[in-house]
C-alpha cells in the first residue's frame, strides 16, 4: 500500500514539475510611445501634448505637428527622439540620439526581443497640414492588404496625399475576413454620381464574429479623423476618433445624398425593433482640440454631438427617402459660442465630417441593407 | 509524451518494488504455510482455482483533465483548474489463466470534464466561424471548459499479486456520444496575423468566445491502468487512469496548433463476482 502510494506522489510530482517551461522572448517589435527631448515643446510644437505621444499599432509614420507660425527650420537639423520600445526590444539608430529631421524624417528599425520580426518607422515633423474643404470623393485606394478602399485627399499646402478619411473598413475586415471588396460597408459608387465618383455606405452584418461580440451591424461610414482598430472590440465607440486640425471658420455643409432603409430594424443582440425605420446621419462639427490642461483632445463616437468642447454643428434632420433622386442638402453650422480667431489660426480647432447609413450605427443598432449614397460635399467657410 | 514515460516507468517502478516486496511474502507463504495462502485466495476470491472467470461491476467518480503534454511555452500560468467530471459506471469480466495472469475486458459508460484557465502568451490561434476566419497571436486569458460522455471498452492484462491486490494494464477505445469544447479570450489583445500585426484589445467586458465541439473527435484510444484492492469478500476499492493517446480533435482541425489528451482518472468501489 505504502509502494502504492510512493508511485502515485512520485506521478503528481512528475506531473506539476514539468509543467511550465521557460517563457520565450518576446516577438513583438513595437515603438510604443515617441517623445521629443526638448525643454520648450510649447514654443514650436503645435500644443503642450504634442513632445509625447502614443503610437497606434497599425501607424508606422510618426508624425510630430509643428506650430502654424514655425519658421525655425534648423531647429529640426538636430533633433533626439526617444522611444519606449516594447520590452526586449531594439531599435537602430538608438534611441534618444540625435539626428537631422529637416528633410524627409528619419528612419528606424525596430527589432524584437527574440530577434525574428522587425518593423520600420518613419519619425517627421511637419507644419499641420491644411485640411480641404471640397469632398468630390475622387480619390481612393486599396488599403495595405488590398480588401478594402481608403479615401483621401490632395493637400493644398503642397500637393501630397492627405488621408483625412476613415472608415470602419477596418473594423468589418476583422469581422468578415472572407468579404469581397465589394461587400464591405463603405465603397466607391460609380453606378450614379453627381460628379465623377460617389462614395457607397451601406449598413452590413458582421457575421457570426459580430453577433459573438454583439456588434451585428457595420453601419457604412465615412468620416474626417483616424479609426483605431486596436479599440474596435474593446471599446467601438473610441475607435472612431472624429475630426482634424483645421484653421477656418466653417459656415455651412453641403452634400447630396440618396438614401433607402433597410427592411429590419435590429439592435445590438440582433432582436429585431417592429415598426422601426432606420436614417442616415450627416453633419459637421468644430470643436476646441485641446482640454482645459492644454493636452490634445479627440471627440469619439460617444460625444461627436454632446462634448461641451463643441463650438458649432451643422447636422441635417429631416431625411428624404429617396434612392433614385438626389437630395441637396445645405446645412449652416451653429455656433454655440464666439469662436476664437487666435486659436483658430493656431490649429486649436478640429473639424469633424461625418457620414453614416444608420443614426444609431455607433451603438450596433440599424437595419442590414441600409444605403446611403454621398457625393460632392463640402464645408463652404468664412472668407479671410 | 516526455511526461508520459516518466509516469508510466514510475507506475511501472512501483508496480515491481511492490512485487518484488510481495515476492517475498509469497515464497515464504510457499515454504510454510501453502494451506494458508489457499486459504487466503479462498477467502478473498474470486476465485482460489487458476482459471476463474467472472466478472465486476464498477462505479466511481471522473477526476481528470483535458491537456497538452508538455504543456508549451506559450501557456505562462494555469490559473484555475477544476474537474467537471461525473460518475461512470460498468462491467468489467475476466479470465485467469493461471494463478496470477489473466484477462479482463470491460464496457463502461463515463462523464469526464473539466474548466481551466490560463494565462498566455504569443498564442498562436485561428478561429474560423462559417468562411470568416481571425488568426494571429493571442496574450492574455484564456477560460476553457471541456466535457465528454460516453462509453470506454478497455481491454486489459490483469496480474493478480496477491490476494487483495490486483493490477490491469491495457489498451482501451472510447466513443463519445456527447462532447463539447468551448471557451472565451479576455484580458488581452490579439496581434492579427502576427507579431507585427495589428494590436486588437480583448477585454473582460467583451471576450471572445469559442466553440470548437463540432472539430471533437468521436473515437479515441489510450492506455489504462487500474489498481484493486479488496476491502472485503465481493468488494473491492480501485483506482483508474485512461490516459488518452490521440488528439481530442480532429486532424484536419488546426486552430489549436498542439494536441490535447484526455487524461482522467476514476475512483470507486467494484463489486465483484
Amino acid at each position: 500500500m505504502k509502494k502504492i502510494l510512493y508511485g502515485l506522489g512520485l506521478c503528481a510530482v512528475f506531473s506539476l514539475s514539468s509543467c511550465i517551461q521557460d517563457e520565450p522572448l518576446n516577438s513583438e517589435c513595437d515603438i510604443e510611445t515617441a517623445e521629443v527631448l526638448t525643454d520648450d515643446a510649447d514654443g514650436w510644437l503645435l500644443n503642450a501634448s504634442e513632445a509625447t505621444k502614443a503610437i497606434p499599432s497599425s501607424d508606422s509614420v510618426i508624425i510630430f505637428y509643428l506650430k502654424a507660425d514655425f519658421a525655425d527650420w534648423d531647429k529640426l537639423k538636430a533633433l533626439a527622439v526617444q522611444f519606449k520600445l516594447t520590452p526586449g526590444a531594439t531599435v537602430t539608430p538608438e534611441s534618444g540620439t540625435v539626428h537631422d529631421f529637416s528633410g524627409d524624417g528619419v528612419h528606424y528599425r525596430v527589432t524584437s526581443e527574440d530577434g525574428e520580426w522587425h518593423r520600420d518607422y518613419r519619425v517627421r515633423f511637419t507644419l499641420p497640414p491644411s485640411l480641404p474643404t471640397e469632398y468630390p470623393f475622387e480619390n481612393y485606394r486599396w488599403n495595405s492588404t488590398e480588401k478594402y478602399r481608403e479615401w483621401f485627399e490632395y493637400s493644398e499646402f503642397d500637393g501630397s496625399e492627405f488621408n483625412m478619411w476613415a472608415t470602419g473598413n477596418p473594423g468589418f475586415a476583422i469581422s468578415r475576413s472572407a468579404a469581397k471588396p465589394e461587400e464591405y460597408p463603405t465603397i466607391p459608387w460609380d453606378e450614379t454620381s453627381v460628379s465623377g465618383h460617389a462614395v457607397k455606405l451601406e449598413t452590413c452584418s458582421t457575421g457570426q464574429f459580430g453577433s459573438m461580440m454583439f456588434m451585428p451591424i457595420a453601419a457604412g461610414n465615412l468620416f474626417i479623423g483616424t479609426f483605431d482598430v486596436s479599440n474596435a472590440l474593446q471599446d467601438a465607440m473610441a475607435a472612431t476618433r472624429f475630426g482634424l486640425p483645421f484653421n477656418k471658420k466653417p459656415v455651412s455643409f453641403e452634400a447630396y445624398y440618396r438614401y433607402k432603409p433597410g427592411p429590419t430594424f435590429i439592435n445590438r443582440s440582433g432582436a429585431v425593433q417592429e415598426g422601426r425605420v432606420d436614417t442616415p446621419d450627416l453633419y459637421a462639427v468644430l470643436y476646441r482640440n485641446t482640454d482645459e490642461n492644454g493636452q490634445a483632445f479627440t471627440l469619439q463616437g460617444d460625444n461627436v454631438l454632446t462634448h461641451p468642447n463643441i463650438v458649432a454643428i451643422a447636422r441635417n434632420t429631416d431625411y428624404v427617402h429617396d434612392f433614385d433622386n438626389w437630395t441637396h442638402i445645405n446645412i449652416p453650422f451653429e455656433y454655440r459660442e464666439e469662436i476664437d480667431r487666435e486659436l483658430l489660426r493656431s490649429y486649436g480647432y478640429s473639424l469633424a465630417v461625418v457620414f453614416t447609413s444608420s443614426i444609431e450605427g455607433a451603438s450596433f443598432c440599424g437595419a442590414v441593407g441600409s444605403t446611403l449614397i454621398v457625393d460632392e460635399a463640402r464645408v463652404i467657410c468664412e472668407e479671410e | 509524451m516526455r511526461k508520459l514515460r516518466y509516469i508510466l516507468s514510475a507506475i511501472a517502478m512501483s508496480a515491481v518494488g511492490l512485487l518484488s516486496a510481495q515476492d517475498v511474502t509469497m515464497k515464504e507463504l510457499m515454504d510454510d504455510k501453502r494451506e494458508n495462502r489457499e486459504a487466503n485466495y479462498q477467502k478473498w476470491g474470486p476465485t482460489s482455482d487458476h482459471d476463474g472467470m467472472g466478472f465486476l461491476v464498477r462505479a466511481g467518480f471522473v477526476l481528470g483533465g483535458t491537456s497538452p503534454l508538455p504543456l508549451p511555452a506559450e501557456i505562462r500560468k494555469i490559473n484555475e483548474f477544476a474537474p467537471k467530471g461525473g460518475f461512470s459506471l460498468g462491467v468489467d469480466g475476466y479470465k485467469y489463466f493461471n494463478m496470477r495472469w489473466g484477462l479482463s475486458a470491460g464496457l463502461r459508460f463515463f462523464m469526464q470534464g473539466m474548466r481551466t484557465g490560463a494565462k498566455v502568451k504569443d498564442y498562436g490561434m485561428s478561429i474560423t466561424m462559417g468562411e470568416d476566419k481571425v488568426s494571429g497571436r493571442f496574450t492574455g486569458t484564456d477560460i476553457t471548459e471541456t466535457r465528454m460522455t460516453g462509453f470506454t471498452i478497455p481491454v486489459t492484462a490483469t496480474y493478480r499479486v496477491g490476494a487483495r491486490w490486483t493490477f490491469n494494464l491495457g489498451p482501451y477505445v472510447s466513443y463519445w456520444i456527447y462532447r463539447d469544447f468551448d471557451g472565451e479570450v479576455f484580458d488581452g489583445y490579439l496581434r492579427e496575423g502576427g507579431p507585427t500585426g495589428q494590436k486588437i484589445n480583448i477585454t473582460s467586458d467583451n471576450p471572445a468566445a469559442y466553440d470548437f465541439s463540432d472539430n471533437m473527435r468521436r473515437f479515441s484510444w489510450g492506455m489504462e491502468f487500474c489498481a484493486d484492492f479488496r476491502v472485503r469478500e465481493h468488494l473491492n476499492v480501485f483506482g483508474l487512469v485512461d490516459w488518452g493517446l490521440n488528439d481530442v480533435f480532429k486532424s484536419d482541425f488546426e486552430t489549436v496548433t498542439f494536441a490535447l489528451y484526455p487524461i482522467y482518472a476514476t475512483l470507486g468501489v467494484a463489486y465483484y463476482y
